[in-house]
This record gives structure tokens, sequence and C-alpha cells, in this order.
């Protein structure tokens, strides 16, 4: 008796006199946290309260009886939540009251990832925790435990990595870096390779068409990458990784203290110093070379009310690939693949929040960039120059009530590029355009209650190298029926120019002639529509999330590279009528709070109209099956095992090709095992993992590998990983 | 008469305990759901534990442990690390916000859906 009491009243004495809740509250807007100075928090109903100071920090004594505290900033949402402990640690994230319809928007963190429950569009948030589920290496890795969309290699030398979504080529989506369009135009064959993982923030997706806002060039989506910023970066993050491909990295992030401005400061150094030939075909199995990638940037505030942040970005990519012989001793004779490219950018944003009103805002995005690249395939010189400029703006206020919101602005974009082609056997093959594209946009939003919401955007924009003015109407809607299930519809048109030679430089690492069929430049013009469902399904206490989408895409142009004609050519035209289906349907369940599973089924039926008639497009499977499971140990391992599983893909014809040199017309199905184990501590993170676990290859990436100068050398068959199982490890310091 | 009843049975109680060092006590757990139920009860039957059983509706976790073995402090540092508050301490926002959607019991929202079902 006297034991148990002594304990309890020890226990109760000791914890009453340290009791305190204290914690952070942070403010969001576009997708950017900074703590809130002088928010309020406080004990809803009672008497109790108190205000955080310049970081943001509060600290609040439990009232007696009251169990709701509320952390309030005027402009902000109120957040609420339920605490019933005296003592602990927990932060608020307010999101801006003007924010509930954004087209980026920030969800809750309950999972790693996770669609937008309120946004019209079907959007996602790829976070953190996610994203270290696959460690290495940038952007075109991330997407690993996402069954939307898929990252494969375009050619069996060049090391290019092309993702896919909906059926169709990263390039028809528009991938964003902080609301700035990045991997575009010359950009959007290596661009993915130009986002170094370890300085990603979060990545939010939307699939199918998205807001006019950021432009007319997203066509099956939009992907957005947010990296760590001055105001919520941790101070210094160290990441270190090698894998068994002799792929080294260091990634540097620097966030100076105290200072205002705020800066923070991303070095990237990665190297794969020598080539391995596992397959013995003569040709290295991955590139060699390094990348150099830099980034510094500054978060400035001008008054209360204004604020901006502007940044320097500098990238230098070397690599070299093609048979050993080439690489280790520049043998004469030998085919060998070498490319540099540089890209240097300043951007900012400024954004102005009018203090008498809740949803008054004004926002200014810009860039400015130049990105030059020179590659040799063989005896054929590709050398390519982008200088871009970009601005836009955003307004963004409400009509009479706040269940009506618009958004609207110019835009301008002024692109100078030339692409040319220096070869022995061909000729010469030369590009120069300049487009000056001034633009105009307006959105509606209509979120009459919660359980419905709509977003219908129109912009026209000029363009001066085609002379003419384009429209691009959009839609959105969201429909609850019920509480646990979403229906969502959007549709609408998107454009974009292509870069005839840049984007077909993987046909380069063939012996094949490329023949430009079409006298000018035309754009790609397509129309998107999708639909998806959204089902909770609660069996006993267990949720199982699934999510449906379906989406089909027409191209009124598309760029099309016809390799079927004749085996020794490619043709690349312009025409009408290619089209893509996607379906995809997929279900989250996690029976424990440390254990998720998620399965996944794709169907893909994308169609190319060739000389010859519509047919499937190359290297896309049909069926794609996915299934990825983690587990999280209390004591903060983590255990991560994804199994993909790809059905045949079509591969360009070689009926015409003598018989040494003929190849299936469909690849074989195949699947892939990935795991990865991490071990978190204070500062500290391990990580070690297997890509390929079972090591599977395709035997024979390149036609006639033997024979590099000869016909029909060809690396345009690939449709299985080269290098099979690899090893890696690495390491994270972080100091928040 | 009341209060007698209630000495007879504390000391009859307690002597019954003091012979095995066995403590029964109990503790506020918040949560939502029997998922919640399922991953608080797991986080609190450590060792020595011997009955760790928490309701959805009163919120309290009702627990026997040995004394020798382990202790309150040992238990709801526990429960806290699983992702839910205690009446003594709050689960980090970590552990906090991995928890399934359906178990953001910090959210008054939440426990509204709940009572709906």
């Amino acid at each position: 008796m006297y034991q148990k009491i002594k304990i309890m009243v020890l226990a109760l004495l000791s914890l009453q006199v340290q009791g305190q809740i204290s914690g952070k509250v942070y403010l969001v807007e576009d997708g950017q946290e900074r703590p809130a100075p002088l928010a309020e928090v406080y004990w809803k109903g009672s008497k109790v309260g108190t205000t955080t100071n310049e970081n943001g920090e509060y600290q609040i004594e439990k009232a007696p009886g009251f169990t709701i505290l509320v952390a309030s900033f005027a402009g902000y949402e109120a957040q609420e939540k339920m605490i019933i402990s005296r003592k602990g640690i927990t932060n608020f994230t307010l999101r801006s009251a003007n924010e509930q319809l954004n087209d980026v928007t920030v969800v809750g963190k309950a999972k790693a990832t996770q669609v937008d429950a309120k946004a019209a569009g079907l959007n996602f948030r790829i976070d953190e925790s996610e994203l270290r589920k696959a460690a290495c290496c940038n952007l075109s890795e991330s997407f690993e435990t996402n069954a939307s969309i898929d990252a494969s290699f375009s050619d069996g030398i060049s090391g290019t990595k092309q993702i896919e979504m909906l059926g169709l080529a990263g390039k028809y989506a528009l991938i964003q870096r902080e609301n700035i369009p990045f991997a575009r135009g010359l950009n959007s064959t290596n661009g993915l390779a130009y986002i170094p993982g370890p300085f990603i923030e979060s990545i939010q997706v939307t699939k199918g068409l998205s807001s006019v806002l950021n432009g007319y060039e997203s066509i099956t989506g939009q992907i957005n990458v947010e990296y760590y910023k001055p105001e919520n970066s941790p101070q210094l993050l160290l990441n270190a990784f090698l894998n068994q491909g002799a792929r080294s990295e260091l990634n540097v992030l620097y966030t100076y203290p105290g200072s205002h401005p705020m800066h923070t400061t991303m070095l990237h150094y990665s190297a794969v110093p020598i080539a391995q030939d596992r397959n013995g075909d003569g040709f290295a199995d991955l590139t060699t070379g390094n990348q150099l990638n830099l980034l510094h940037r500054s978060h400035y505030h001008i008054g209360d009310n204004w604020e901006g942040q502007i940044g320097l970005s500098l990238v230098q990519d070397q690599r070299k690939g093609g048979q050993l012989d080439f690489i280790n001793s520049d043998i004469k004779d030998a085919w060998g693949f070498e490319s540099e490219d540089s890209r240097y950018e300043l951007f900012g944003k400024t954004g102005y929040v009018n203090p008498n009103s809740d949803f008054e805002s004004l926002g200014i995005i810009y860039s400015l960039s130049r990105q030059d690249r020179s590659s040799t395939f063989g005896n054929r010189k590709l050398s390519a120059v982008q200088n871009n400029a970009y601005l836009n703006t955003i307004y963004h206020n409400k009509i009479g009530n706040e269940s009506h919101q618009f958004k609207t602005g110019l835009s301008l974009l002024i692109e100078d590029y030339e692409e040319r082609l220096d070869s022995l056997n061909d000729g010469l093959y030369q590009h120069h355009r300049q487009e000056i594209v001034p633009g105009a946009y307006f959105e509606y939003s209509y979120n009459p209650n919660e359980d419905f919401s709509l977003v219908a955007g129109l912009r026209g924009d000029y363009n001066s190298y085609f002379k003419e003015i384009y429209f691009s109407p959009r839609l959105q809607a969201r429909y609850n029926l019920g509480r646990n299930t979403t229906l969502r519809l959007s549709g609408g048109r998107g454009q974009r120019t292509p870069n005839r030679l840049a984007e077909n430089a993987s046909l380069l690492a063939s012996n094949r002639k490329l023949y430009f069929s079409d006298l000018n430049l035309r754009p790609e013009i397509a129309w998107n529509a999708g639909f998806s469902w959204n089902q909770n399904i609660i069996i006993g206490d267990q949720l199982f999330i699934w999510n449906t989408d379906l989406f089909y895409t027409w191209f009124e142009s598309k760029m099309v590279s016809d390799l079927d004609y004749d085996p020794l050519s490619a043709f690349i035209l312009n025409r009408q009528g290619s089209r893509s289906f996607s379906a995809l349907s997929q279900i989250d369940y996690s029976p424990t709070s440390n254990l998720e599973f998620r399965l996944a089924y794709k169907y893909l039926r994308a169609e190319e109209n060739f000389l010859q008639g519509i047919d499937l497009n190359y290297g896309i499977p049909e069926h794609r099956a996915f299934l990825n499971a983690s587990y999280q140990s209390n004591s903060k391992w983590k255990f991560d095992l994804t199994l993909n599983w790809f059905g045949s893909k079509r591969l360009p014809s070689t009926n015409e090709s003598p018989e040494a040199f003929r190849q299936d017309d469909f690849s074989p199905s195949y699947f892939t095992v990935n795991s990865q184990i991490n071990k978190e501590w204070k500062h500290f993170e391990f990580f070690i993992g297997v890509d390929n676990l079972f090591n599977f290859r395709q035997e024979n990436p390149i036609v006639n590998a033997a024979n590099p100068n000869d016909a029909y050398f060809d690396s345009n068959f690939i449709w299985g990983p080269i290098f099979g199982r690899n090893f890696y490890l690495g390491v994270y310091y972080r100091l928040p | 008469m009341k209060k007698l009843s209630l000495i007879i049975s504390l000391s009859l109680f307690t002597l019954g305990l003091s012979a095995q060092s066995q403590i029964d006590t109990s503790l506020v757990v918040n949560g939502v759901c029997g998922m919640c139920q399922s991953t608080i009860e797991k986080a609190a039957k450590m060792e020595g534990v011997s009955k760790a059983k928490w309701d959805q509706d009163t919120k309290i976790l009702k627990l026997s442990f040995d004394k020798e073995k382990v202790n309150l402090e040992k238990i709801y540092k526990a429960v806290a690390a699983s992702g839910y508050d205690t009446e003594y301490l709050a689960a980090p926002d970590s552990a906090y916000n991995s928890l399934h959607a359906c178990c953001l019991y910090r959210d008054p929202q939440t426990h509204e859906d709940h009572k709906k079902k």
C-alpha cells in the first residue's frame, strides 16, 4: 500500500513540476513554411493563452479541464489540436486562409504520399519520408515507390533517364522547381538528373491537366519539386552515397545561422570514375563522368507585406560512355559517347500580401537561364544552346465572398534556341528559333462547401515564332459522394514546342540516319481528359484506401519518331492522332501504424500514329504492377521492399533487317525487386539497399555491338535493366 | 458505512497485490478507434506488463504491471513514442504524424467523425 502510494505521489509530483506544452507555430503559403512570430496559442474556452516569440516558439501550461489547444494568426486558418497531456512538444502549421484550393497544396502529413482531399485536381504530395525509401540519387529515382510515374533509360548508351506518366514521355509533364518551369526545352532530357534527391523537401504531383497559372506546357500533369528553403531547412545537411556501379556522391546543404536575409547554399558533386561492362559486349553498362551542381539563395523581407527570394544555380555535367576502349584508352576507331552540359540560372520570387484583406495577394516569379550542350555520338556531333527568360505574375483575390476566388496574371516567355548536328555522313542539320510568347490567364475557383470544388481556367498566348494566338482552356472539378468517396474530373488543352534534334538525341546512339521530314517546326498540341475515384473502404477497424484513375490524351499534333519504316533510318515528323489511354488502380493499406502496403496495377495503351499507321509506342508496357511494403520499428529502423512487374513492351520493327540483327517485336515481361534498410539516430541516418535484387538483366541491349561503325548498330532496343543488381549505401547527417 | 467498505476493499485489494509486487493503475490516453486501441495496447505491453486494456469511449488504459520489472513512466513513454498522447506526456509530432489518417485524434473533427459512425 505504502509502496504504491509513494510511487504514484512521486510520479505526480515530478510531472506536475515540469509539465508544459511547447512547440513552434509555422505559417505555410505557396508550399513554403516559415515560423510565425506573435501567433496566439490558447486553450479553447479558457483564459489561458500565450503568444509565440520571434522564432515562432511557444510554451504553455496545461489548463486543467481544457483539452483543445488553438493556434491562430491573422490571415491564416486557426488550427485546433486536442491535447490531453501535461507535457510535450507539438508544432502547429497554419495554412493561409486563401489557400484552400491551391494549385500546389500542402496536405496533412498523415501518409508519406497522400492524395490531397480538398483539391479540385488529382494532386498528391510525396514527402521526405517517402523520398527516403529510395535513397538514390536524383528526381528520376524519386518516383520509385510511386506507381503513377515510371523512369527508364531512353537508350542503351547515354545514361539518359526518361520518366513516363499516363503512357507519355516526361517532356509532356510540366516539371517545375518551386513553380518555375525547370525540365523543359533543352533541359527536358537531362533536367531530372539535375535535381539532387537530398535537397528535395517534397514533391507535388498533379495527374492530368493542371492549373493554367503555370503555363500552357503541361499535358499529362505537373510535377513540382520543393527544395529545402532557408526558413525551413536543416542548418546543416551532409549526405554521402556510394554504389556498386561506382557512383559516388556528396551533398552538402548549409543555412547561414541568424543572418537577415536568410541564406542557404546547396552543393552536389557526384562522380562515376570507372566504367564497368558486366554483359561483356564491349560497351560500358553505365556512363562515367561527373556532375557539379550548386545553388545559393536568399530569402528577404521588405517591410511587413513584401517578401521574396532570389537565387543562383549552376550545373555542370560531363559524361562519357560507349566502348570501353574509348573510355579507358581513347583508341581511335572505338565508338564513344561524350557529353558536356552546363546550365546557369538566376531565379526569384516576390510576393505581396494585402494586410487588410485575407485574400488579396500578388506574386511575381522570374527566371533567366542559359544552357549549353555539346555531345558526340560516334562521329556525329550535336550542339545546342538555349537562352530563356521567364516571367509570371499571379494576382489572387475573391469575388464577393470567399467561395468565389480568382487568380489572374500576365506571363512572358522569351526563348532563343539553336541546335545543330554535324556529321560526316549526314551533312548538316541546323535549326534556330526565337520565340517571344506573351500570355494572359484567368482562373476562377468555386468552392461553395466542403463537398464540391471547381476550378475553371483559360489562357491565351501569342507565339511570335508560329505567329499565332493559342488558347488553352482547362477545367477541374471534385465532388464528395458521402464521406468516403471522392470523384474528380479534369480536362483541357496543353501545348509545347518540340526540339526535334535534342529530344531525339538517343537515336544518335545508333547508326540510323536521321530524317527531319517536316519543312517547318510545328508545335505539339494535345487534349487530355481524366476521371478519378477515391474510395475509403472500412472493414471493421481497418481502412483501405482505393484510388482509381483513368486518363485519355489525344494529340492534335505530336512529334513522332518512326523507327519501324526502315531499320537504318529514323523519321522525325509531326503527325496528328497519336493517343494514350491510362488506367491505374491502387490500394493502400496499413494494418498498424508501423506497417504499410501499397498494391497497384496500371494499364497503358500508348499509341503513336506512325508512317504505316497507328501502332503501340516503343518501350511502354501495356500492363504494369507494383507492390510496396514498408515497416518502421519504434526504434527508428525502416525496412522497405518494392516489387515492380513490367509487362511486355513493343520494340522497333526489325522485319527488314538481316537475320542476324533481327529482334523480337515485343520484349519479355520481367520483374525487379528493390529493398532498403534505414536506421535513424538523433542526427545521423544510415541506409543500405539494393536495386534489382535478383539481378535481372537485358542481356543484349545493343544490336550489333561488335561492329559499332557498321550498319544496324543500334542501342534503341532497350527495355530492361542493363547493369543488374546494384548494392548501395549512404549516410545522412542533419543538424536541425 | 460506505467509507468503511471502501477501506476494507482497498486493503484487501492491496494485500493481494503486495504478495506479487503487482500494481494496477490506469492512464488516460487519447485515441479514437480500434486501430488506435491495438497500437496503444501493443506499445504498453512491454516486459512486466500483464494487462493493458484501452477503452475507446473512456480513453482509459487499464494497466497491471510488476513494479520490480517496469514502472509507469516507462509505459507512458512507450505509449507516447508510438504516437499517442498520454495524460503525462504528449507524443512527438514525428510519431503522431506517421499514424494512419483515421487515427489523427488531435484533430477534434476526427472525434466527431468517429462518433457519427
